[in-house]
């Protein structure tokens, strides 16, 4: 039998809900993994629909448009050589450091700028999550500290740059190895990373849904810290 | 040679893979291309809607998982949504166009839409009142809104949503057996 909620659901896959009822949905949707499961049902039973569309090649213009858009010039395959030299880097020993005594950044008066970290923090506690970014290679690496597990929900990173919409960087999970992404990135901005509590498989609508478990803004690191 | 599948592209491209991402775009950009334009007819707004959504499947493909449904499906969906958004926007602004409707095509490739899945939503959808499958079509192929789907069929608003529950209930019961 398919009870209100459900049918709900079934309207917000199809797309019929209007804005203040889809508002109303999302903002449930976040809180009852319930009807999550109901909206993936509908998915499923709906999709042959979709995917029973002709194929249309798109322009050819279309996918240099997408590059541009997340920022990665074409890749070489099966080139780790920067990830092995990020590993080995003073980099990456400031943040084991940083990892083992738990203390917050402090740029010092005279930053040189060997990278970028974020601590993600509740209100400026331990930190859950450290976000370190190395201009030269436009690398980001995103290292779970002490995430607690989430049953039915799951952890996304954001991150927040002044003036632009939220950009999702990927989910978190207890005991993930850390995550590297290439990104291009303008430290000088006001970068804010956060981490939201999302429905299982992360937010319906692209935007923060949830509330923000760990933030914390990326400073500029001195060498030698 | 073996292909990488669908979903282990997904998996290198969430790990930010940028070559696995390019090769899942050229094995899927055509048919998530020709179901956007059956939502938006206007190629300016269809490209604008796939750039958004191929971005979209950059940015969340970490979050991917097999459990949650084929990754097919789960691409069709960023790019429906991302139509949708897109669709309702340009309505708001009085720009949007009315898709005609045209009965659902049963294509089917190696990466569509599995035959047995398509088959018994053809056949439930069979089943329904002739207004209630065009409404379901209507807003789930073209991307009706309620106000639109009042329009196409020349029906008040507030029964719109009382077919569509009722269609819905039904395809429902009949799908889930």
């Amino acid at each position: 039998m398919a009870d209100q909620p459900d049918l709900d659901a079934a309207e917000f896959v199809l797309g019929t809900l209007d804005p203040e009822e889809r508002r109303a949905f999302l903002l449930r949707l976040a809180r009852e993994p319930d009807l999550a499961r109901a909206v993936s049902a509908w998915r499923e039973r709906l999709a042959p629909l979709g995917l029973a569309a002709p194929d249309v090649a798109p322009p050819a213009g279309l996918w240099p448009r997408i590059e541009q858009a997340i920022g990665a010039a074409p890749a070489a395959a099966n080139d780790d050589r920067p990830l092995r030299r990020w590993k080995a880097g003073a980099l990456a020993a400031s943040l084991l450091a940083l990892v083992t005594t738990g203390l917050a950044l402090r740029p010092r008066t005279e930053p040189m700028m060997h990278g970028s970290l974020a601590a993600l923090t509740e209100q400026g506690g331990t930190p859950a999550v450290l976000v370190a970014y190395d201009p030269k290679r436009e690398m980001l690496k995103v290292m779970p500290v002490a995430i607690p597990p989430q049953a039915g929900r799951s952890l996304q990173l954001w991150l927040m740059a002044e003036g632009t919409a939220p950009e999702s960087i990927g989910m978190l999970t207890p005991g993930m190895t850390p995550m590297i992404r290439r990104m291009p990135l303008d430290p000088a901005r006001r970068l804010v990373f956060a981490v939201s509590v999302e429905p299982a498989g992360g937010s319906p609508t692209g935007r923060p849904t949830g509330r923000i478990a760990w933030s914390g803004r990326m400073m500029p690191m001195a060498t030698g810290t | 040679m073996s292909e990488a599948s669908l979903e282990e592209l997904l998996v290198a491209t969430g790990q930010g893979d940028a070559a696995a991402f390019h090769t899942l775009y050229r094995r899927t950009s055509a048919k998530l291309y020709g179901m956007i334009l059956r939502i938006l007819p206007d190629r300016q707004q269809a490209e604008d809607a796939m750039q958004e959504s191929y971005v979209r499947v950059w940015r969340n493909a970490a979050g991917y998982d097999a459990a949650r449904g084929r990754p097919l499906t789960w691409l069709a969906a960023i790019a429906r949504n991302a139509a949708i958004d897109r669709r309702r926007a340009e309505s708001a602004r009085g720009d949007g166009r009315l898709a005609p409707l045209e009965p659902a095509l049963l294509v089917t490739g190696a990466d569509g839409a599995s035959p047995e899945l398509l088959a018994a939503l053809a056949a439930c959808l069979g089943r329904l009142e002739e207004g209630m499958r065009e409404l379901i079509l209507a807003a789930y192929v073209h991307g009706d809104s309620r106000e639109e789907l009042a329009q196409r069929l020349g029906r008040p608003v507030g029964t719109i949503k009382t077919w569509l529950h009722r269609g819905l209930a039904s395809l429902k019961a009949c799908l889930d057996g």
